[in-house]
């Protein structure tokens, strides 16, 4: 069974992800921001992160610049879900190494098909 | 100085109230998302679109309360120097306009940034994978 990490620093987000996540059937792990992301991507096995972008401590940027610097998740997709919604947030976060950028409000047919897509790709 | 005061005090209480809505809307939606969970019911568009918009409501009220500080901020400059020299006031006014204005700038830009989808003209763009 695929993990899927949630990373976002509001509580109501993790929940409505987990429960899309959870109506695929797959496990979750939830971080409520980069660092501490960060240290739970060394101890579990992860095929597929859900980031938020403003996040407190570590944001979602520093996160995934990080997160490529490990061998073992240099492959690993990352989808960046966010409020943010200027081209520029679309560059960095491509730039950084996402590979899916959504902007919220995003309709769970269509976050389901993108995780789909990606976790089994 | 007192009029400043009144106006610290009056963005203090303006910060405090967005702070309460942001818990409660943040709470509101847990219980609801806790009751559906409970009762085993899926998550409609409907329900998906309101937890979703309760994260841009926190945004844009959080961006507003970084204004806030900054403002307060300004101020709090202002009154030390306008104490200590009374001449310097007409130039300190001129300084805190400009503090003023470029939060005022910085806060409406974030309100574009924070908006998700709604800020985009078209929903329908193309998704790239990399």
């Amino acid at each position: 069974m695929a993990t899927v990490m949630v990373v976002d620093d509001s509580k109501t987000v993790r929940n409505y992800h987990s429960s899309i996540l959870k109506s695929m059937g797959l496990e979750i792990v939830e971080a409520e921001n980069g660092m501490e992301a960060l240290e739970k991507s060394l101890s579990s096995k992860i095929d597929l992160y859900l980031v938020d972008v403003n996040m407190p401590i570590m944001d979602g940027y520093s996160f995934i610049k990080d997160l490529r610097k490990q061998e073992s998740h240099k492959i690993v997709p990352v989808i960046m879900v966010t409020t943010q919604a200027k081209e520029e947030d679309k560059v960095n976060a491509y730039k950084v190494g996402a590979n899916l950028f959504e902007t919220k409000p995003i309709k769970p047919d269509q976050l389901k098909a993108y995780i789909d897509i990606l976790v089994t790709k | 100085m007192l009029m400043l005061n009144s106006v610290d005090e009056l963005l203090t209480h303006i910060k405090d109230v967005q702070k309460d809505v942001i818990e409660l809307s943040s709470e509101s939606l847990m219980k609801m998302s806790g009751f559906m969970e409970k009762n085993s019911l899926e998550i409609d568009e409907d329900i998906s679109m309101a937890l979703q918009y309760q994260d841009i409501i926190t945004q844009q009220l959080n961006a507003t309360i970084e204004a806030i500080d900054s403002m307060r901020q300004s101020i709090e400059i202002f009154s030390h120097a306008y104490e200590s020299d009374e001449s310097l006031a007409t130039q300190s006014m001129v300084k805190l306009q400009e503090k003023l204005n470029a939060t005022l700038k910085d806060a409406k830009d974030k309100k574009n940034r924070f908006s998700g989808k709604f800020a985009q003209n078209n929903e329908d763009e193309d998704i790239e994978f990399f």
